[in-house]
């Protein structure tokens, strides 16, 4: 029903944004997640153009907040393989839902 | 928030996340190619012990490489669309191999292992994309670059 949509709509767009995605490097970062099982640390690196450092303190921060794990690489013992958790799957939809809500409530 | 903010941070996000589908299903794309390819060496070179040695590259190459792709198998266009690719693949295999015998041609399977290689590059990699981008939570958000 559409009428249910609308409330629906609004009460997304009322939540707050999660502020650990709000930085634009995460948001690109959690992006190139999400269509992969995993990522090596140079390719996230190449697809979100930070730095090595700064790349290195968001995933500590999204890592610590259990939005992603941080695994060894099967066959580089120094290789990184970054996956995003189910947790942060869910919470990066919300994200996303929320943000949605505000361009198709500004619509109209 | 205003919502050209949060247009701008969604288009960001799918620029994102089609960069890492691309990457993947190029990852993916490489590694098929070179299997034809040493397939078709392989077998012209008349060294068919050789094939226990490729795919045991290729197992090592899949569990390195950088991307794996998260493929949406609901996505059923997308499904269908790899299908059609991997039997566009084997079709243009054989046809190419045929004439390449008619031709006379002395490595008949290199050269269709390579014209192989060159389609899936060319229909396989977009339906990998394809598939990688349904199974983000991008998949289908409002306004793309309109806002």
């Amino acid at each position: 029903m559409p009428d249910d949509d609308g409330a629906e709509d609004a009460a997304v767009s009322r939540q707050p944004l999660n502020p650990l995605f709000h930085e634009p490097a995460r948001l690109a970062l959690l992006s190139a997640l999400a269509p992969a099982e995993y990522t090596d640390f140079a390719s996230l690196l190449r697809i979100t153009g930070v730095s090595k450092s700064a790349l290195s303190k968001h995933l500590s921060a999204l890592a610590d907040a259990g939005v992603i794990e941080v695994g060894k690489s099967d066959t580089d013992r120094r290789g990184r393989r970054i996956a995003l958790t189910t947790e942060g799957r869910v919470a990066f939809d919300s994200y996303l839902d929320a943000l949605t809500a505000i361009v198709q409530n500004a619509r109209g | 928030m205003d919502h050209e903010d949060a247009q701008d941070r969604l288009n960001q996000a799918r620029d994102a996340s089609r960069r890492s589908a691309r990457q993947g299903a190029l990852t993916t794309a490489i590694l098929t190619a070179v299997l034809i390819t040493a397939l078709g060496v392989v077998v012209d070179l008349d060294m068919v012990w050789l094939l226990g040695l490729v795919a045991i590259g290729f197992v090592a190459l899949s569990l390195a490489r950088p991307v794996k792709l998260r493929l949406d198998w609901s996505d059923r266009t997308g499904v269908l669309l790899l299908t059609a690719s991997g039997v566009a693949v084997a079709v243009v295999y054989v046809v190419t191999q045929w004439i390449a015998r008619s031709a006379g041609v002395s490595v008949p399977n290199t050269v269709s292992a390579l014209v192989a290689a060159v389609v899936v590059f060319a229909v396989c990699l977009p339906a990998l994309v394809r598939l990688a981008n349904g199974s983000t939570p991008l998949r289908g958000r409002s306004g793309s670059r309109d806002a």
